[in-house]
């Protein structure tokens, strides 16, 4: 067996440690819910863990983790079952965030999700439009799209909290 | 730089600096890592018992490719005539209605070079080989097959394969068989064999006919 064609090894520890936070905040720009944000969180890394023979390499990883992770939280957020917003004994079921919202986040958050996670990967992760076409499976010419609405809606937002 | 382009710049900018001040909290990584690790436990488990099954089917039949389902098949009256001489590849001769494809024999094992295995109509088929007045108890062994049928050997005692008429006879090398299907809705295949002064039947049911025809090659060959 060559050397490129070695099994690419996971180390979850080390999968946790580096890639946590981008698969947090792409599930929190798209469910904008913690008890749902929770969910979607584990169920990205169980399914890594379930199809871990089909990843690559490192980059190859990376982008399946956006990929599933923003899949796992659009089905948590299309799910009628999970638009309850009250638990058994009446309470509150949302988990509330312990870290403090900053203003910007919050407009980001009431983009739509096909909007906020473009902006994600091309601003935060600096993925090319080519790139995040093909991690998200879509065209380029959609990416454009959606990040130039992406940009116009979040500045609009920005302007007129400003004002 | 343009005023769009110096815009743009600060809302990267300001993207950037509020993803920074997030991250997942440590609670939820610890959580996840231990499902992670229970998950991987599972998952080696299952793979495990897999596995363990898979070589059970394995020893008991060889595997074979499924074959595509033939027209021929769907006829009740259908025999399996099939000869196999050694050496270079030998097609099969067909008869109307019917269809056929290369069979090899190489190294004493069959090669179905599309994986399908040659059939003719026999008037004579169709017909049960009745092996059941003679038959000796618990001598039968049932096989599991990789398509989730099962095959029946039974040394049946019976000795009137003699009666069969010539032209009813399949070959396998060597060896006089008598091979047909049973029915036609509920696919049951039967053969018919002597060897070593015995009698055995062999009864196919819900298993594909090459999977029946290889475990027949492979018990008539030993």
């Amino acid at each position: 067996m060559s050397l490129s064609e070695e099994k690419y090894i996971i180390d979850y520890e080390k999968v946790m440690e580096t890639y946590s936070d981008m698969v947090y905040r792409i599930i929190v720009t798209i469910t904008g819910n913690g008890e749902d944000a929770k969910d979607a969180f584990q169920e990205t890394f169980l399914r890594l863990v379930r199809n871990q023979h089909k990843i690559k390499d490192e980059e190859h990883l990376k982008a399946w983790l956006i990929r599933v992770s923003s899949n796992c939280a659009k089905s948590i957020v299309t799910n009628p079952w999970n638009k309850r917003t009250q638990g058994l004994d009446g309470t509150e079921e949302k988990e509330m965030f312990v870290q403090e919202e900053s203003h910007l986040l919050s407009e980001v958050k009431s983009l739509s999700s096909k909007y906020a996670l473009p902006l994600y990967l091309f601003y935060y992760e600096e993925y090319s439009i080519k790139e995040i076409a093909v991690i998200l499976e879509k065209n380029e010419n959609t990416i454009k799209t959606l990040l130039n609405r992406g940009r116009a809606l979040l500045k609009k937002q920005l302007e007129r909290g400003e004002g | 730089m343009s005023f769009e382009e110096k815009k743009d710049a600060e809302l990267s900018n300001e993207v950037k600096s509020m993803y920074d001040d997030m991250h997942a909290p440590d609670t939820w990584k610890q959580e996840t890592l231990l499902k992670m690790q229970e998950e991987a436990l599972r998952v080696e488990s299952e793979k495990k018992v897999q596995k363990a099954d898979d070589n059970i089917k394995k020893k008991k039949v060889t595997p074979v490719h499924l074959i595509a389902a033939t027209a021929g098949l769907c006829a009740a009256a259908i025999c399996l005539f099939l000869i196999l001489p050694k050496g270079a590849s030998y097609v099969t001769p067909m008869e109307d209605g019917a269809y056929y494809d290369t069979v090899e024999l190489k190294d004493g094992e069959i090669h179905f070079v599309s994986n399908r295995v040659a059939i003719s109509i026999s008037p004579n088929a169709g017909n049960a080989f009745d092996t059941k007045e003679e038959a000796e108890e618990n001598t039968a062994e049932v096989l599991l097959a990789k398509s989730g049928g099962m095959i029946t050997f039974e040394k049946t005692g019976n000795q009137k394969l003699p009666q069969i008429a010539e032209d009813s006879w399949s070959y396998i090398g060597e060896q006089k068989i008598y091979v047909t299907v049973l029915k036609k809705d509920e696919i049951r295949y039967q053969a018919v064999y002597e060897k070593g002064g015995e009698t055995y039947e062999v009864i196919g049911e819900g298993v594909t006919q090459k999977e029946f025809i290889d475990e027949l090659y492979d018990r008539i060959t030993e």
